[in-house]
């Protein structure tokens, strides 16, 4: 028996796993102890994860439909299929989706192979659904789009901050922090609408209204002001503080349903932190206000002085392995490795250098657009290692939209819902079958080493890539991954003066090395609007449903329902019910309940608490009873077009 | 030469046995692992050894439980045929700490009984133990507390003290008698002076280990149902049932079985470690979980570890002292076991103050 | 050394819809040798496995005193138990048993006999009621109360109307929700109790079904004045391998598999968890 050291795929925390292996197969997983983060430490999923390598559902060999059927294909039969096909589109008839399960190599190379072969900026992945507002918010704001934190700072920090995010279920190395800074002296904030395992061991635990957070961060940005507690260095106060005027402690009271005393006691929290700590997750992003509402929490460390001291900043809680990593490869539209914008000359020269064709002018479509575009403007797409039927809002019309494309490549490591619409599917090598880099969500870039060799007949993704590109008739040539990692540090300049031997260490390296990141006073405060939901409980859907994930989700559950011992922890979805809501629905837990909103209806079981708000019922992602993203609200958010998946109304009925 | 007798050797010239052992069987052992931490595994020759390590983090109960297992091979069929996969490969395990002996010894009892669970027999039969008196213990060691080491008496096949340029060999087994008789020259009877030596060691690594996990209390406390509902309530919000405790326990043994299809007609039946603190563990096909709660599930894991029924039934406490539960417990320091046993000793324990009132009044 | 995980090939002789969602199947071993040596308590499970959906527990509901074949009882809930629904007369699975301990037959020899079943309980009690048919002289008064959910819901349905029609035994049913066929007793089975007359000192009480139904007949028993150890009932729990090692049917030290699956009250009151 061998231990292969490597990288935990399961959320964005990124512990430090070895993988026993024996012969061909991976056995099992044993945590690192010398990793500077988990220090030894795995959650459920990194423990229990590894079932999926060998699953019997592993795709083996390429398959093509022929007559509504799936047929085995060599892979030179599936790459010239896919490569001619391909051509035959406009570009931007094209969309690629790329992967955040997928390495940062193999994201490098389909932006590549999106932008300079297939020439098309239509290229996106599944943090679109979770993590863009942190994308489009930060970069402007602070010039970089990743924490400004790492988890370790949590030790540090006096004030936890915790919004919209629920750590110690989801990801839980934070969690872990998160609990041992409580039981530390450290005061704890919850601002969640459920009561949490987390808001248990809270100092403070503010429910807002969902879809709120925008107004009460805004009212105590204001208070902050008013109260002349900001510091110094923060630049822009005068016209941010003329811009919240109208955010008063009443009128938050009145929007988010936070009384205006609560808000003061998290003002004086706040402004009375040494070292302030936010973390935040889909909570906050996935609603209109999302990149407002990340704004808005930008604006509270800087003015409270909490950008680039030890101990202090922002976290985003990524629910993928490598959602950071994805977006820091430019796998985004509009958006080029190192978050500088398409227009931004400088850098388009210095990626256009790298590229085999000539960068696209204008900006792409996103994800949630590209399916709403599906069958007029994208003809065909090619999506790797995302199951879109599963994580798209309004699933119903995500699978009718795929429905409408003339081709679909699907390339992932099981035949999901979405792969068996495709008209090509290519099987790809999982974690443990390949070699590259994820970053975790604290910007921590670790290598990912083959354990084994690939499942049946499968490829790594940056193999395909190449291979698909050489067919395509591009010049794109690399051995291995530590050659597309040298460029990347050449065309990413956060990633500059990494080496691919540097990630060899415990716990690889953080970016940047070469440069510094941007300090407070390099920082901009950004009004923050408050855009209400697109839905708000009416006589037909008197209900506010909020969907998140369950305990064992890794974003949705593609991957760990196909492990039987996650699957068995969290067989099926739950529908939490207020306890005076139950009582006039005449509902109790373990009965049934009919879920509907306007996009469709889903049946689940009943838990009847306190744990959520009156009026408020909240459903857990799916498995195999029954896809909750049928109900979630699919309009995007205007600017980073992340769909309004958290919040949306909804009829509870007796089923 | 007899079973508990003790020698000394040179260290090269019983390097040099054990690297013979290879011809029959795998030699694992600790070895510099990729992150600099030690790791058991396979060696080519002795010198891929490094016998300067503290214990590995991940016990070597994957040399005989591995994490998955497989069981049997089928093929479907009209009449369906199975193959056993059962390993019975010889091993010897070199350099293994008391602690991990002690789980060892554990398993034999549990695997055996009415019902002789053959994948683990067969390949502990064919398993040699040459365990390293532990002189080098992790700041989260307690084997103290649970007789687990640093030295143990019996349960090994040899168990080695290192003496610098030389070791002293304990011969626990007939095994261990057929190793050391390979040895032609160079082995000599220990002395009185080495004997105090062996001594001398004990007792300096003993001083050096830092937690405690005075357990006799804790068995009380849990025997008699004595712990408040809201310890074990405070104890179930903090846990993240990672499972992390049961995977890294030297003593815990529960595992999970599943069919895999390798082909449409081919697959095979696996067992897979699982772990009392996942509610799947108890959870029916109904839905019904007996263990729903967190709080149950680590009410269930301490009454394993430290109820008198289970004292009882396995003849000591379900606990080596490895400490490794402290290292995984994602609730870091809340819930490993020594924590657990200081919060279950405080519990039902008068206040001083009524103790006063209690004394008074009497 | 025997191989403990490796299953024995049966093939199904029979299958019978006893309600919507449950079967009973007929089986024997293809190993001739093998099923003429197999034998089995009442009480006793065995685990069978469907190849490639994964293996159950399943209390044998046959007559121990009738060898050749035996039967168990499958409602559909799970990968395994609909699997087996799929079956066909003919199709092969594994099989492992007799495993667990079982009812005392002879022990309770000479005394009264009161069955009380819920559900999906009877079955594993038929494993128990047809041999004291079978040694009914050495049986005193003999009653049977069964309780369903539905009148379709009841398992038996044909050897129900056979035991009623005997005049050796007293069987009472009743059912949660009547419909139009039903014109017996509508309730839970507890309160059948009201109709008998039993001598709890000359009495043995078996009783199987789900947890809640077993918690409320163990309550009424006792306050009819029945000792501990005459009240004698099955635990259940998630179970796997069936011989005490994969820890998922423990409660407290007792291991369901192999201490049990039957338990006296006088046993069960003294586990940490039920």
């Amino acid at each position: 028996m061998s231990k292969v050291l490597t990288t935990c795929p399961f959320c964005g925390c990124g512990c430090g796993v070895l993988l026993a292996v024996e012969g061909e197969r991976v056995l099992g997983v044993a945590p690192q102890r010398r990793h500077p983060v988990s220090r030894g430490t795995l959650c459920v999923k990194g423990w229990n994860g590894h079932q999926i390598i060998h699953h019997p559902g592993r795709l083996r060999r390429p398959l093509i439909k022929k007559n509504g059927k799936f047929q085995e294909a060599s892979w030179e039969a599936a790459i010239a299929l896919v490569a001619k096909t391909l051509k035959s589109f406009d570009p931007t008839g094209i969309g690629v989706v790329g992967s955040t399960k997928c390495t940062n190599e193999d994201s490098y190379l389909l932006m590549k192979l999106a932008r300079g072969v297939l020439g098309t900026d239509n290229v996106d992945t599944g943090a679109r659904f979770y993590q863009a507002p942190t994308l489009h918010a930060l970069s402007a704001q602070l010039g970089f789009a990743a924490a400004t934190a790492s988890l370790t700072d949590i030790e540090e920090a006096d004030v936890l901050l915790v919004v919209g995010a629920n750590p110690k279920e989801q990801s839980a190395k934070a969690g872990s922090y998160v609990l041992w800074a409580a039981r530390h002296g450290a005061k704890v904030v919850v601002v969640d609408p459920r009561e949490t395992e987390l808001s248990h061991f809270a100092t403070l635990h503010l429910r807002p209204k969902p879809g709120s957070d925008v107004v009460w961060l805004n009212a105590l940005c204001n208070w902050l002001i008013r109260s002349n507690r900001q510091v110094a260095e923060a630049r822009g106060v005068n016209a941010l503080a003329k811009a919240l005027e109208s955010f008063t402690p009443d009128s938050a009271a009145q929007l988010s349903g936070i009384p205006s005393e609560q808000l003061a006691r998290l003002g004086e929290t706040v402004s009375g932190a040494q070292r302030l700590l936010v973390l935040y997750g889909n909570g906050v992003t996935q609603q209109a206000s999302g990149t407002e509402a990340v704004k808005a929490l930008v604006n509270l460390l800087v003015l409270t002085g909490n950008i680039g001291r030890p101990g202090a900043g922002l976290l985003p809680l990524h629910p993928a392995n490598n959602m950071q990593g994805v977006l820091d490869m430019g796998l985004a539209p509009g958006f080029l490795p190192g978050f500088a914008r398409l227009e931004d000359r400088e850098a388009a020269s210095c990626l256009g250098k790298v590229l085999p064709s000539a960068l696209p002018k204008k900006p792409g479509l996103t994800l949630g657009e590209m399916l709403q575009a599906a069958g007029d403007q994208i003809k065909a797409m090619y999506v790797v290692g995302e199951n879109l039927v599963w994580d798209a809002p309004n699933s119903g019309a995500a699978k009718a939209a795929l429905e409408r494309l003339d081709f679909l490549v699907v390339q992932d490591l099981f035949l999901t819902e979405t792969a068996e619409l495709a008209h090509v599917v290519l099987p790809a090598c999982s974690y443990a079958e390949k070699e590259g880099t994820f970053t975790n969500l604290e910007r921590r870039i670790q290598r990912v080493r083959a354990a084994i060799p690939p499942v049946g007949e499968a490829k790594p993704d940056w193999e395909i890539f190449l291979t698909l590109a050489k067919k395509l008739a591009a010049r794109m040539a690399y051995r291995s991954p530590a050659d597309v990692f040298a460029e990347i540090a050449t065309v990413n300049p956060w990633y500059q003066g990494i080496s691919y031997q540097d990630l060899n260490r415990p716990g690889g390296v953080q970016w940047p090395v070469a440069r510094p990141l941007p300090s407070l006073a390099d920082a901009k405060l950004l009004a923050a609007r408050y855009v209400p939901p697109s839905e708000f409980p009416d006589q037909n859907y008197p209900f506010t449903l909020v969907i998140g994930r369950g305990r064992v989700h890794r974003v949705s559950g593609t991957l760990v329902s196909r492990s039987f011992t996650l699957a068995k922890e969290y067989p099926e979805g739950v529908l939490e019910v207020n306890t005076d809501d139950a009582k006039e629905l005449g509902l109790r837990s373990g009965w049934k309940a009919r879920v509907t909103t306007p996009r469709g209806t889903i049946e689940r079981t009943v838990q009847v608490t306190r744990g959520v708000p009156p009026k408020v019922v909240f459903a857990s992602l799916h498995y195999k009873d029954g896809l909750t993203n049928v109900l979630a609200n699919d309009k995007l958010e205007q600017q980073s077009k992340i769909p309004e998946m958290k919040v949306c109304a909804a009829r509870v009925e007796v089923a | 030469m007899k079973v508990g007798q003790k020698y000394t050797i040179d260290k090269q010239a019983f390097l040099a046995v054990l690297d013979s052992l290879r011809k029959g069987a795998k030699l694992i052992g600790p070895t510099p692992g990729p992150d600099g931490d030690v790791v058991f595994r396979e060696v080519a020759s002795v010198a891929e050894f490094t016998f300067d390590y503290v214990n590995e983090f991940d016990p070597v109960k994957r040399f005989l439980i591995p994490h998955r297992q497989d069981l049997f091979r089928f093929t479907l069929g009209k009449r369906p045929t199975f193959e056993p996969l059962v390993d019975s490969s010889p091993q010897v395990l070199c350099g293994i700490r008391s602690c991990d002996v002690k789980g060892i010894l554990h398993w034999d009892k549990f695997f055996s009984g009415t019902y002789l669970d053959n994948y683990y027999l067969e390949k502990r039969a064919n398993t040699t133990i040459i365990s390293v008196a532990c002189n080098k213990p992790l700041d989260t060691c307690f084997c103290i507390c649970c007789d687990g080491g640093p030295w143990l008496e019996a349960g090994f096949d040899l168990q080695l003290t290192d003496f610098g340029d030389r070791y002293l060999i304990h011969v626990g087994s007939k095994k261990g008698i057929a190793i050391l008789e390979k040895i032609k020259k160079g082995l000599v009877a220990a002395t009185q002076e080495d004997l105090q030596r062996r001594k001398e060691l004990m007792a300096k690594c003993d001083s050096q280990m830092v937690p405690t996990a005075y357990v006799a209390k804790a068995i009380i406390q849990i025997t008699n149902n004595r712990v408040r509902e809201e310890l074990w309530e405070e104890m179930g919000f903090e846990c993240f049932s990672c499972g992390g405790c049961t995977h890294v326990c030297p003593v815990c043994t529960c595992y999970d079985v599943a069919d895999y299809m390798e082909s449409p007609t081919c697959g095979v039946r696996l067992r897979c470690w699982d772990s009392c603190q996942y509610s799947g563990f108890t959870r029916e096909a109904s839905g019904h979980n007996p263990r729903e709660k967190t709080k149950e599930r680590i009410k269930r894991r301490f009454y394993h570890k430290l109820s008198y029924a289970y004292v009882k039934l396995d003849g000591h406490q379900g606990c080596v002292g490895c400490g490794r539960c402290i290292t995984v417990c994602e609730a870091i320091g809340l819930l490993d076991l020594p924590a657990v046993v200081k919060r279950l000793r405080r519990e039902g324990q008068p206040e001083p103050e009524q103790l006063g009132a209690q004394r008074h009044s009497s | 050394m025997e191989n403990l995980y490796l299953p024995q090939l049966a093939v199904i002789d029979q299958i019978v819809d006893e309600t919507p969602d449950t079967k009973t199947f007929t089986l024997h071993f293809l190993d001739e040798r093998y099923n003429k040596a197999f034998s089995y308590k009442p009480g006793q499970f065995v685990e069978v496995s469907v190849f490639g959906k994964g293996e159950a527990p399943f209390g044998l509901c046959s007559n121990p005193l009738r060898k050749g074949n035996f039967r168990i009882t499958v409602r559909a809930t799970g990968t395994v138990t609909n699997a087996l629904h799929e079956a066909k007369v003919g199709d092969v699975f594994g099989v492992r048993g007799p495993l667990g301990n079982s009812f005392p037959f002879e022990e309770v020899m000479g005394h009264d006999i009161l069955i009380v079943a819920g559900g999906i309980g009877l079955p594993p009690l038929r494993s128990l009621i047809e041999p004291i048919f079978d040694k009914r002289n050495k049986f005193g008064e003999f009653t049977i109360l069964y309780g369903a959910r539905t009148p379709t819901d009841r398992v038996y349905k044909d050897a129900l109307e056979e035991w009623a029609a005997r005049d050796d035994v007293r069987l009472l049913q009743t059912v949660d929700r009547a419909d139009e066929t039903w014109t017996g007793p509508v309730g839970v089975v507890t309160t059948l109790f009201e109709k008998i007359k039993v001598d709890p000192k000359r009495t043995f009480a078996f009783t199987c079904g789900p947890p809640i139904m077993i918690r409320f007949v163990i309550q009424d028993l006792l306050a009819m004045g029945f000792a501990d150890d005459h009240i004698i009932s099955t635990l259940e729990r998630y179970m796997k391998c069936g011989v005490g090692k994969c820890g998922h049917c423990a409660i407290g030290h007792k291991y369901i598999c192999v201490d049990g699956p039957v338990f006296s009250w006088r046993q069960i009151k003294v586990l940490p968890e039920r």
